[in-house]
């Protein structure tokens, strides 16, 4: 320890520093002791929530809940429809359930002890607050882990049960599976022309002296582009569209894949339009697929696994057979070009790395329960803390606002400038979007919802994000103004 | 920095102030105003002072739970902030504030586990002081269903758990019975004994006299008085004689000859008892009667 | 009598005392007003729908606002009671349990009803300030913004210069405030013109708001009745699902067979919330008449009792 600081540390104190520990086994010491605390605390929170029934009331009403909700609501009470219900309704039942529990058990975790005073006996022995938080932190953390295990197995056994005493015909409980009960990635259409190709065919027009006066090469790029995107989304009666696709590694031959694609028509009238899907392998192989769709729904297409067996890259024509129907139909329009989902996975370990994902979420709620009930009473902690987790929870909305940047259409013959309130109030959406974003991104419900494959790397970003970078900051925040806190 | 092992206090407060502040930061009490004192090792030191004193107030401060507003305040020769100073404190809240989902013995070993004992040493240790405040018994009991003074109890054995040098009791005698009291009392004079210092809070000024070796006596936050427990009590200028009963005429001689000598006729009356000692006698009497009895008779008792 | 009388009022009046002191009550009260007017804002940026949203929102919000704090209320006023002890004291007066029960009872449902008149006036301001083709009134939402300012530094104010207590001149001056803007923009139209007062303003929500505090005390008889034995958490998770299963009582009861004691069993007990949900009356441009409030009445005033009663036997056999 340099002078300075010993001078300053004894200025702050009114004694002389200690001497640091410099002996490795008085460290290791220090760390197992450290640790030794740190779990018992963890171990009398777990126990504590088990022996105030509190597990066993929040079990109760999980199962009451996973349970309940899917006998309740039928869906259109075929096998899809009830497969749906209980993924959409069951895990976003849960992450409900669990942040509002854990945000109060964290917030009474200190907040009660210290107003029960049950804390002045834990702090009056060799304990430091950060080991003190920590340990809480941990328990809730447990706890929540043994929830989600529950939750996981409630899901899966609910689920296999719905596939096993379904009247459905076999092929029917196949597609069921095929659609909900894999995980699946997105594969989006190649584009025709790349930006380097634009770029060389608008310097060549350039130069050829085809384009209008005094247009520079950027400008014709970005034409070209516009021009080319337009081809590729727009459908005339009688007529074609035509999507590549590249795969990540050869269609094992073994589960379907799906195409989710939507169309916009030119009409307001939303008559159904009558069209043809032709897929082709590079092997050759081809099947036709008639369909019948409504503009403006999301559509789905079951591309049969036999047809495609062994193929790299996969052609899907949309051909029109609707002679009569006068409208343009719009496809591939901002961003939604027609997604292909394959295979990629086994559902039981994506819903594990959803759930797990879900505990670090709860993990960070931990920690902000745990530092607002460090620094206010009961009640007070809990609002406040629920205060953030709407907040956070606003977060496609703030998302929404800050990339506008509108917040609100004044009437008109009003001023249309931004006031200072106005300009004041954007830049809180700003910086409120900047936490919040990486929160939102990293939700697992709706992905599992859809049965998009949840990857490790996205499971590792939110280990390092939520239970990592969020739950850090929040505790240094926690503790700092926990060790200065006094307890009268 | 003073070495610990050889320093005389283990207390010591020099113009030790506290001010109790509203959320707009201004003063609204003065809980603690310029105390001087100190507590040297191995005695037993009793703070005294009706409610509102400060003597919580001083108590808390020392465990490092308040932090004081000016002075100096030392505990074992460090900051009482200082995690490390705590590992030789234990400390005896005047209410139990205890898990109640815990058993006495569970309570016992996670307090233990937070001292950094572990093995055979924490059981053992445990076991001990479990036996020694009477609660064998009642180990595997949850705390929530213990009567006050059991919870007493285990809130007494907490503290001793890892053998501090320093024990800090707020009213220790609170909720137990005049047998539970005398064995606390005993308890504590034999930690003396030992060479353990021991700040105790009180109202019952008996029990406080019998035990402690000096005393402080705090009125709205100030040390109105301080100094050892015999100094304070003794009339210098009078005394008492106990003597055999004598006659009538040998005693009327005796008062005749002390009222020439100093002016003033003694009052003479007969010694008795303290009722805790008759009852502890009683007490006492009757459980080795009815443990004789139990012994004595062919079939036990349901 | 008048003893009784005397005593039951003590009671009621130290237990609202004592509630409209807590922190937590002005904060249900803020939350619940802030998500009243906030969340229709929010949300009609985006769809530009009329006011049927700010009205479907804002009851909702008042059914699951007016539950925490029916929880909360009574394990506050009657489980932490008897958890600290202090009901000790008073049952060594000669005070009957019933008359204790009652009194508590009462006091939840005087703050309910503050809660109610709270949210009827938010509810109000919720739909005035709901843009009509995706048009935001700018004197509102400045007047919105200057609320908290209004009540809560008077309130601070007085907190330093007199000592007095801050929760309850915030919540006074947060109230007082919340009306005030109702009159202010009662009197003006979207466009800051002067209208006829409140022609701009839908009143029927008032008797809405009424109809849905009737069946939130009859949620607190359920949440007092459980407050005896249950904590604040578990309370309001009952309460919860009582709600819940109230609202989607007539699903529930055609999932069972015909004739059946199940049935009947759920018929009875199963409080009707459907009845006192008034978002579709009000939707399709009807009003609540009278008559639908006085049956409404009738319906809680019996279920209440019955509630109450089967509180007051759990609590009268309760060893402290």
């Amino acid at each position: 320890m340099n002078r300075s600081r010993k001078e300053r540390e004894e200025k702050r104190t009114g004694f002389p520093p200690k001497a640091e520990q410099t002996n490795l086994c008085e460290l290791r010491d220090f760390c197992k002791s450290a640790l030794t605390r740190t779990t018992a605390l963890a171990g009398l929170t777990l126990r504590d929530a088990i022996r105030s029934r509190l597990l066993v009331s929040l079990s109760t009403i999980l199962v009451i809940g996973l349970v309940g909700l899917p006998l309740l609501i039928s869906g259109d009470n075929t096998l899809n429809g009830r497969l749906q219900v209980i993924l959409n309704y069951t895990l976003s039942f849960t992450l409900a359930m669990l942040s509002i529990v854990t945000l109060w058990a964290a917030c009474g975790g200190v907040s009660s002890e210290i107003q029960d005073r049950r804390l002045y006996l834990v702090l009056t022995k060799p304990v430091h607050r950060h080991e003190l938080w920590l340990g809480k932190w941990l328990g809730i953390v447990a706890l929540n882990a043994l929830l989600l295990v529950l939750t996981g197995c409630i899901i899966g056994t609910m689920t296999w049960h719905t596939l096993r005493t379904s009247p459905e015909s076999d092929s029917a409980k196949r597609q069921a599976r095929e659609q909900f009960l894999l995980a699946r990635q997105s594969v989006f259409p190649e584009s025709p022309v790349s930006e380097s190709q634009a770029l060389a065919s608008a310097e060549a027009l350039v130069k050829s002296g085809r384009t209008p006066a005094g247009m520079t090469t950027a400008q014709v790029e970005a034409e070209l582009v516009k021009e080319l995107k337009r081809s590729r989304s727009t459908v005339a009666p009688e007529g074609n569209l035509r999507f590549a696709y590249n795969l990540p590694a050869r269609a094992t031959g073994v589960n379907d894949f799906i195409l989710n694609y939507r169309f916009e028509s030119s009409r307001p009238a939303r008559t159904p339009v009558s069209a043809e899907w032709t897929i082709t392998t590079d092997g050759g192989a081809s099947l036709h697929v008639d369909v019948t769709n409504y503009p403006g729904v999301p559509n789905t297409l079951l591309i049969p696994c036999t047809a495609i067996r062994g193929a790299q890259t996969l052609s899907l024509v949309y051909h029109r057979l609707d002679r009569d129907n006068p409208a343009t139909l719009f496809m591939a329009q901002n961003g939604r070009e027609p997604e292909l989902l394959i295979p990629s996975g086994s559902w039981v370990m994506n819903l594990s790395r959803g759930l797990l994902m879900m505990l670090f979420r709860l993990a960070f709620l931990s920690a902000l329960g745990l530092t607002a009930g460090c620094l206010l009473s009961m009640p007070v902690a809990v609002f406040a803390a629920f205060f953030i987790l709407v907040l956070l929870a606003s977060a496609g909305y703030v998302e929404s606002v800050a990339s506008t940047g509108v917040f609100y259409i004044p009437h008109e013959g009003q001023a249309q400038t931004p006031t200072w309130l106005d300009k004041a109030v954007l830049h809180q959406f700003k910086a409120l979007n900047f936490i919040t974003r990486p929160i939102h991104r990293l939700d697992p419900v709706p992905l599992l919802e859809e049965g998009r494959r949840i990857s490790w790397l996205l499971t590792a970003q939110a280990m390092l994000w939520l239970a990592g970078i969020y739950t850090a900051i929040t505790a240094l925040a926690g503790i700092s103004l926990f060790n200065r806190r006094e307890l009268g | 920095m003073k070495d610990e092992g050889i320093s005389e206090f283990v207390i010591e407060a020099r113009n030790l102030t506290k001010v109790f502040r509203d959320f707009w930061g201004r003063p609204t009490v003065k809980a603690v105003n310029n105390v001087t004192l100190d507590v040297r090792r191995g005695e037993i030191f009793g703070l005294l002072g009706p409610n509102g004193s400060g003597k919580s107030t001083t108590i808390k401060m020392i465990l490092g739970l308040l932090h004081p507003t000016s002075g100096h305040l030392a505990v074992l020769g460090q900051s009482p902030r200082s995690v490390s100073v705590k590992s030789r404190i234990g400390f005896m809240p005047e209410e139990s504030y205890l898990y109640k989902y815990l058993t006495a013995e569970e309570i016992l070993n996670f307090y233990a586990n937070l001292y950094g004992l572990s093995g055979q040493h924490k059981t053992e240790r445990v076991d001990a002081l479990i036996g020694q405040v009477g609660l064998t018994h009642a180990r595997h009991r949850r705390v929530g269903e213990f009567s006050k003074g059991m919870a007493r109890r285990v809130g007494l054995a907490q503290a001793l758990l890892n053998d501090p040098d320093l024990i800090l009791l707020d009213e220790p005698t609170s909720g137990l019975d005049p047998i539970a009291c005398r064995e606390v009392k005993d308890l504590l004079l034999a930690l003396a004994r030992q060479g353990k210092t021991i700040l105790i809070c009180s109202h019952h000024l008996s029990d406080m006299q019998d035990i402690c070796n000096r005393v402080a006596i705090l009125l709205q936050g100030e040390v109105c008085a301080s100094g050892s427990v015999q100094d304070l009590l003794t009339t210098p200028d009078t005394l008492k004689l106990t003597l055999q009963a004598p006659s009538q005429t040998t005693l009327n001689t005796i008062l005749d000859m002390l009222e020439r000598e100093t002016g003033i006729r003694p009052q003479v009356d007969h010694t008795g008892r303290t009722l805790e000692s008759v009852f502890i006698e009683t007490v006492s009497q009757r459980r080795s009667d009815s443990t004789h009895k139990s012994s004595c008779s062919p079939e036990k008792s349901v | 009598m008048r003893v009784c009388f005397r005593q039951f009022f003590s009671l009621t009046g130290l237990a609202v005392t004592e509630l409209f002191r807590q922190p937590a009550f002005l904060l249900v009260i803020l939350s619940s007003t802030a998500c009243t007017i906030l969340v229709p804002l929010a949300i009609s940026h985006q769809l530009g729908q009329q006011g049927h949203l700010a009205l479907d929102s804002s009851l909702a919000f008042e059914f699951m606002f007016g539950i925490v704090l029916a929880g909360y209320a009574a394990c506050a006023t009657l489980h932490n009671e008897c958890r600290s002890g202090t009901i000790l004291i008073v049952f060594s007066k000669p005070v009957s349990r019933l008359m204790f029960f009652l009194a508590k009872y009462m006091a939840v449902s005087i703050l309910l009803a503050f809660f109610v008149f709270c949210s009827g006036v938010a509810s109000l301001l919720a739909e005035r300030l709901t843009p009509r083709n995706f048009e935001f009134d700018a004197l509102g939402l400045r007047l919105l913004l200057a609320v908290p300012l209004v009540a809560f530094i008077p309130a601070a104010v007085l907190n330093y210069f007199t000592r007095r207590s801050f929760v309850f001149y915030a919540l006074l001056g947060f109230v007082l405030a919340l009306i005030g803007m109702v009159i202010a923009l009662g009197m003006v139209n979207g466009e800051g013109a002067r209208v006829a007062f409140g022609s701009q303003i839908d009143w029927r929500i008032l008797p809405a708001c009424a109809l849905e505090g009737i069946a939130l005390l009859i949620l607190s008889a359920i949440a007092l009745s459980l407050a005896s034995r249950l904590p604040t958490p578990t309370t309001i998770a009952v309460l919860a699902v009582v709600l819940f299963a109230g609202l989607i009582s007539d699903h529930l009861i055609t999932l069972l067979p015909q004739s059946g004691t199940v049935r009947f069993g759920l018929q009875m007990l199963l409080p009707d919330i459907q009845a006192f949900w008034p978002a579709d009356r009000l939707a399709s441009g009807g009003i609540l008449s009278l008559s639908v409030m006085a049956h409404a009445t009738a319906y809680a005033a019996a279920y209440t009792s019955g509630v109450l009663c089967i509180g007051y036997a759990s609590f009268r056999n309760r060893q402290f």
